[in-house]
Parts: C-alpha cells; structure tokens; sequence
C-alpha cells in the first residue's frame, strides 16, 4: 500500500475522503438488495394486474356491444343508435388500463430498450387477446350481473343503454313471458308491469325458449295500444340482473316512461 | 478522520468487482469515486455551465446517489453506463436551478473530439482547428438542452449508441433519430450564425 503526495492528486483525494467521510458521517448504507427486487416484482405485479383489469373490460365491452339491443329495428338512425348505445365508460377504462401497461413496461429495468410504439401495440394486444378468453369464459356477464344488482351507478355510466334498451315507439319491449295457458295468447309483462298481447308476423325470430330466458327483449312495432307485433325476441344480456332487482325490488315502475314511480300516459 | 491507504491493485479490479468489494467494505467505494470523479465533473460541466463548487455539489450528491443504490447495479449494463445515467438523472433534476448557459461558455471539446464532430456533420475544415473548436462550443452552447447532451455524449463522451441508449433510457433506434435531429439543430445554428469552419 501507499500514499500519493502529489497536490492534484491530493486535491482530488480530498473529494473522494470527503464523500467517504460523509458516507460514515451521515451512517450511509446502501438499500438492501430486497428493495430493489421487490421493487421489480412489484412493478410485474401492477403490470399483470392491469393486464387482467384492462381484459376485463376488453370482455365486458365485448359482452355488451353483441349483445346490443339499440341497433336493431332503430327508427331513428343507426348511428345515432350507435351513438347512445356505445359503453363509453369502459372505452375510457380500457385506454387507461392499456396507458397503464405501457407505462409499466416501460419503466422496468430494460423496457426502455423497446420502441413506445411497440409497447402500445404489445400493451393493446395484451389486453385485446386476453380479453377475449375472459368474454368466452362468461366473466363478462359476471361482472355485468354484479354491477347491475350492486352499483347505483349502473345505468349511468356501466351501461346507459339499459335507459333506451325498453322503447315501444322504436320497436322494444323488455319484460318476461309467461309460460301461457294457451298458446294462442302469448302475453308479455314489461319492466313496468304491464301486459302486452305478443302477435307472431310470419317470420319471426326466436332464440332459445322464450318462456324460460328470464327477462328477453321483443323486437318489433305496436301494434296497437296494448299489443305488439313480434319481428324477433332475444333474451336480454347485459342488464338483465339490473332489471330483475329494480322489478323485485319495487311495485312501482322505472325505467323510461315513467315519472314519479308511476306509468306516465300513453 | 481516518484516510484510506491506497491499494495498488485496485486498478485492476474491474467496476463490477469494485462493486461488489464497496458493498463489503465501504472503503472500496474511494477508487469508485476516483475512477469516475474526473469524467463525470467534465460531463457535468459540459452539461451545465455551473461552477466549480455548483458542479461539486451535483457530482458529490451523484455519487451519494451511486452508493445509496449499489446493490441495485447488475452486471449485464456497463457500469460507467449505469454511473453515467445517474449523474444524468441528477443533472436533469437540478435543471431547473441552472440558469441558461451563456454565450462561449467552454466545453472543453479537444482535437479529436472536434475533427469527429466536423465529420460526422459534414462540414468542410478550413480553419484553423483552435478557431473550429471555439465555434463549435459556440453553436453547442446555443443548442437545445436535449439536443446539446446527445451530441455531448456521442462526440465528446465518445459513447457508443448502446451505452448513449442506457445512458438516457431511450430504444437505441430513437438514439439514432436524435442524433440526426441534432445534428440538424447543429447546422442550422451554424448557418444562422454564420459560423465558418
């Protein structure tokens, strides 16, 4: 071992002293090896986590938009149909959670090495493909179901084409069919409680058995005042659980058409 | 306060071996600082136009910084890279304490440094080279913060795309893009100055 005496060298010895001494001064440690990993799993974990919540609602735009009512037999234009039915709330969720991907990738310890665009593109498909799977798998109307019974604000923002989804004047009806004691007289009671006499036109579509769907939707037009022309009945999907807690929960009406709990006229 | 003894075959250790010795004996970190101290205050100062003691400052909390997270240091980057990004990083967060860098300030750009530079943006040397390196701090020193640093560490620095790429934490094909936007900014500063080489 030896000592450089040599006043440049000293100088810059002073520095480097000064910076050890400040270390022992101040009892500097580095962080423990732990913190950084645990920084790193943490970092995977968040970014797996919104991977999942971001194909969640891939699977749930999914669910909804296949199974849209809005579009069929709209009067009042399709685009404007598509406009209020779109589930724009889960759009927004959906970019946030692809940012937020994108965002974790990047901030790992090599992600930087990758192109944003390709991290966007990677972050998207992610969620795209996964999404997918969920939506087979059924977690879609899982989630559709929970939030209709649980969340105040489903037809707000979860699902606002549940306010639309029951519109006689554009060819809807929302409701259950009893099984009927002749099948001559097929009546529909709507999500308000009234009684509609369901006439078949010839080519009319039905999907499954429509006296045991549960709440369905019946496309068509009135007829007249209390009786309504059958194009096609589908059972209704998203909003389902929505409907059959507001309809157990109340004796009183809801949805559009209704003022104050009761029946505005027709 | 007791001084460390110099040990002579610590030149031969290699940064990742320092690394590991500093993170047993604390002592080990002195030839860390004084193997970088030298490059990282040119950096910082051809980065800034601090003084002297300003640049101290940044360099002493840069290598604070760099002990406080040794263990997060792993051998698959060059560890002048990982030191380098950190002195970066501390520069950038004293930024905003750094007033604009004033005309002539020096870089302290030598000949090699210079005649690369010269080639790399296709200008014709015909004067003397005292008088090119004076202009080309002038124009440096006029350039955009970000645009000024890729050059820096490009042509000054002499890093390569990849170390340039850990360095900022940027995809090495955006490192190439910056530094032909910067080379761009470069020229045109030279021409709206009428700046001869």
């Amino acid at each position: 071992m030896r000592t450089i005496f040599n006043s440049n060298n000293m100088e810059k010895e002073n520095f480097a002293q000064n910076i050890i001494n400040k270390i022992r001064e101040d009892k500097l440690e580095p962080k423990p090896r732990w913190h950084f990993i645990l920084k790193n799993y943490f970092l995977w974990l968040f970014g797996l986590l919104s991977i999942i919540i971001g194909s969640l609602s891939v699977s749930v735009l999914m669910y909804l938009i296949n199974h849209s009512h809005i579009t069929i037999n709209s009067d009042s234009g399709y685009l404007k149909s598509v406009i209020i039915s779109l589930p724009y709330f889960w759009f927004l969720f959906f970019s946030l959670f692809v940012f937020i991907v994108y965002y974790n990738i990047k901030h790992l310890k090599k992600g930087y090495k990758y192109s944003p665009y390709l991290i966007v593109v990677a972050s998207f498909l992610m969620t795209i493909i996964l999404g997918q799977a969920l939506y087979f798998s059924g977690v879609a109307k899982k989630i559709d179901d929970v939030l209709g019974v649980n969340s105040g604000l489903y037809q707000e923002i979860f699902n606002p084409s549940v306010k639309h989804v029951f519109n006689p004047g554009q060819g809807r009806l929302v409701g259950v069919i009893p099984t009927p004691h002749n099948e001559d007289l097929i009546e529909l009671v709507d999500i308000n409680g009234e009684t509609w006499a369901l006439i078949m036109s010839n080519g009319y579509i039905y999907r499954g058995n429509m006296y045991k769907q549960g709440l369905v939707v019946v496309h068509g037009r009135v007829f007249d005042n209390r009786s309504f022309l059958v194009r096609q009945i589908r059972p209704l999907g998203p909003g389902n659980k929505y409907f059959e807690s507001k309809m157990q929960n109340s004796n009183h009406c809801f949805g559009p058409g209704c003022r104050n709990g009761q029946i505005e006229n027709r | 306060m007791a001084t460390i003894e110099l040990k002579e075959n610590t030149s031969e250790l290699s940064d990742s071996e320092l690394v590991k010795e500093s993170l047993k004996n604390q002592d080990f970190f002195f030839y860390i600082i004084k193997r970088y101290e030298t490059k990282l205050i040119s950096y910082i100062n051809r980065l800034t136009n601090v003084n002297n003691d300003e640049a101290q400052d940044i360099l002493q909390d840069v290598f604070l910084k760099v002990y406080l997270n040794l263990n997060d240091y792993k051998d698959d980057l060059k560890f002048s890279s990982w030191i380098y990004r950190i002195a970066h990083n501390q520069v950038i967060s004293n930024y905003r304490k750094i007033s604009a860098r004033p005309e002539g300030h020096s870089l302290n750009i030598d000949e090699i440094a210079t005649k690369n530079i010269i080639a790399d943006v296709n200008i014709d040397l015909s004067a003397d080279l005292t008088i090119a390196r004076e202009n080309i701090s002038r124009i440096l020193s006029k350039m955009s913060r970000n645009n000024r640093e890729i050059l820096i560490l490009k042509f000054l620095e002499e890093k390569s795309y990849r170390e340039i790429s850990d360095i900022i934490k940027k995809p090495q094909g955006t490192i190439a893009s910056m530094i032909n936007r910067a080379k761009k900014e470069f020229i045109k500063i030279a021409n709206e100055n009428n700046i001869q080489f």
